[in-house]
């Protein structure tokens, strides 16, 4: 985070334009109830000025760090409320966030929280999924399809998906607990359709999270005989209800395209526990059913995928390689389809169109060259965000808005 | 992941990842449960972690995330746990001791996960159910001999009555952060450890779900 904002100071150097503007401000950022608020219309600017970049563009002002508990609330009861300011907390190490909250002048008028750093990287990580990937997803989706329609597990998956639904699923798949009804499974159903349209694997894992908090409600509470080992069944029983088979594909991509210490999480649990019903699905109506739900390719495939990510986690450890680096060459060693220059030519046009030259140049330098060094990695973090998290944020796709 | 097992070496947070296996009805839920949330067949359930549960644990100054995978305990899922155990820094494996047949799914398990993943995976067996000790159809010393014999360790636990689970995963956590250890000391001490260290505490600490206080400041 330090070295963007000292990034940010040079850039700040270059738009005096955003300088000026902020000279009649007052000395302390304001923002009410926590949200900082776009007040000024964006007509008539050649670059629109979003929160963030407001944020950026003022932090020698609010980003305080040297100062104790005591300091920040001496400053603070002298502004007005909605004025905040950002320390560091000396024991923990984590940046506090001090809001003047009500207008008495006691201590408890400012609150105090700590800010969510990961909350950035969430942000980072978006920004750069609808940048790389955004242009990506369709061929990416084109192969993958091409693959299993040859390897015939999407024929397998299909059919068998149409044999189960209806009476008799309950019983084949091991249900011994209670399932979604049909009002529950058609909105199942709605959030897989959302899960194809995005192209994060952030927001398509927690689509996903969704569905299985669906699921585990339908099972009803715990007792004696229910148990979590009746999860699985409950699980596949609502997607061959839904009866998408595309689910394998979109579960394909999330596997290849969620951060590592993603997939050792809640929500890489549940992804597996959606291959896992999917393997099992497949594997039903064979002859004799349940022998084995792996065919040895599955479990080729995990294998080689498993150890395959493990490696790109360690080495991007190693490497100190930064995300967006791992996920472009990540998204051209995908797949044989999608050739490297392929890849260089999508992002290079989109961002050629939507951001600045300077970006396009940017990631072609960083595709070409697989030693950048951290501070242009830095510098390709703040382009990246300075023209990108605007834009999510504007568009409403960030939740939670703790950009700094 | 087992690369996120020693991730954030510098930063001393450790991650693990945890596979639980055993029969359908040998408790390995609400062992587990027991363990995280300290309950015992509750019926509320208020999030979504309930086969998926973590623990932040601090040894020795270190901190340990532990993230910890349920599996289906039917025998018809069998074939489905290489997909749930891959990359699995502990194994524990419940039997049940009033249930001799749910000792033998143990040892398959046990063959399975040594094949499959090797001697780095610490091994825990359990007899659960202590409680019913007068109901006992497996042996202590059959149990513990055989534990030995595959370079596991045995415990003998009870939900219900909360005894010898905090033990059994302290032990697990200290085994497995040796494990961890002495894989970076044969990897050789990197060259860029400081620096990569700082990197591998923002990886670790990337989990959302591990975050107690995540709504802190998109309240504020």
């Amino acid at each position: 985070m330090k070295t963007r904002y000292q990034k940010n100071r040079r850039h700040q150097r270059e738009r005096t334009h955003g300088e000026q503007r902020n000279k009649d401000k007052p000395a302390l950022m304001s923002c009410r109830g926590g949200y900082i608020r776009e007040t000024e219309p964006r007509a008539g600017l050649q670059r629109a000025f979003s929160v963030l970049d407001r944020l950026l563009l003022t932090h020698p002002v609010w980003l305080q760090l040297s100062l104790n508990q005591d300091s920040a609330l001496y400053i603070l009861l002298r502004e007005p409320i909605g004025t905040f300011l950002v320390r560091k907390c000396s024991s923990s190490q984590r940046k506090v966030l001090c809001l003047r909250v009500t207008a008495d002048r006691s201590a408890s008028s400012v609150k105090e929280c700590f800010i969510c750093e990961e909350d950035s990287n969430l942000a980072l990580e978006r920004a750069m999924f609808s940048c790389i990937l955004r242009p990506l997803k369709c061929p990416l989706e084109k192969a993958l399809t091409a693959f299993h329609n040859q390897d015939g597990s999407t024929q397998l998956l299909t059919q068998n998906m149409l044999r189960l639904k209806g009476n008799g699923a309950m019983e084949r798949l091991g249900v011994r607990t209670g399932v979604p009804d049909i009002r529950e499974v058609e909105r199942v159903k709605q959030k897989l359709i959302l899960m194809q349209r995005t192209h994060s694997p952030i927001d398509k894992v927690l689509l996903l999270l969704q569905v299985c908090k669906f699921v585990h409600k339908a099972m009803g509470t715990l007792h004696e005989d229910v148990s979590w080992d009746d999860f699985l069944p409950a699980l596949s029983y609502v997607i061959v209800e839904c009866n998408r088979p595309q689910l394998l594909i979109e579960v394909e991509y999330m596997m290849e395209l969620l951060e590592p210490s993603w997939l050792g999480g809640e929500g890489g649990y549940y992804l597996t526990s959606v291959y896992a019903s999917l393997c099992l699905i497949q594997s039903l109506e064979q002859d004799p059913p349940f022998s084995g739900c792996l065919t040895p390719q599955v479990q080729d495939a995990l294998k080689e995928w498993s150890s395959r990510r493990t490696l790109e986690a360690q080495k991007q450890k190693e490497t100190q390689q930064s995300q967006v680096g791992t996920l472009i060459l990540h998204a051209i060693n995908f797949t044989d389809t999608v050739q490297p220059y392929h890849t260089v030519r999508l992002v290079a046009n989109f961002l050629s169109k939507e951001s600045q030259l300077i970006a396009s140049s940017l990631w072609l330098c960083r595709i070409h060259s697989s030693c950048m060094s951290l501070w242009q990695q830095n510098l390709l973090h703040f382009v990246i965000a300075s023209s990108l998290i605007p834009q999510i944020e504007h568009s409403g796709k960030v939740e939670r808005k703790t950009s700094f | 992941m087992a690369a996120a097992g020693a991730a954030g070496s510098g930063g001393r947070t450790y991650s693990f990842k945890v596979v639980l296996l055993g029969e359908g009805c040998v408790g390995k839920t609400s062992l587990v449960l027991r363990y995280c949330e300290n309950k015992f067949n509750d019926k509320h359930i208020t999030t979504l972690q309930a086969s998926f549960l973590t623990k932040k644990l601090n040894i020795t100054g270190k901190r340990v995330n532990l993230a910890i995978w349920d599996t289906a305990g039917q025998e018809r899922f069998h074939a489905l746990g290489p997909i749930y155990y891959r990359d699995s820094n502990g194994g524990i494996l419940v039997y049940d001791i009033t249930d001799e047949d749910s000792f033998q799914k143990v040892k398959n398990w046990v063959k399975e996960l040594r094949k499959m993943l090797g001697n780095e995976i610490c091994l825990c067996i359990v007899g659960n159910k202590i409680d019913l000790d007068k109901d006992r159809h497996v042996s202590v010393e059959e149990a513990e001999s055989y534990a030995e014999s595959v370079g596991a360790k045995h415990y003998h636990t009870s939900a219900k009555l909360n005894k010898g689970i905090e033990e059994l995963f302290l032990d697990l956590c200290k085994r497995m952060m040796e494990t961890a250890q002495a894989e970076e000391r044969a990897k050789g001490n990197g060259a860029s450890q400081s620096a990569s260290s700082r990197r591998g505490v923002q990886i670790v600490d990337d989990e959302p779900q591990a975050t107690p206080a995540g709504g802190c400041c998109s309240s504020g």
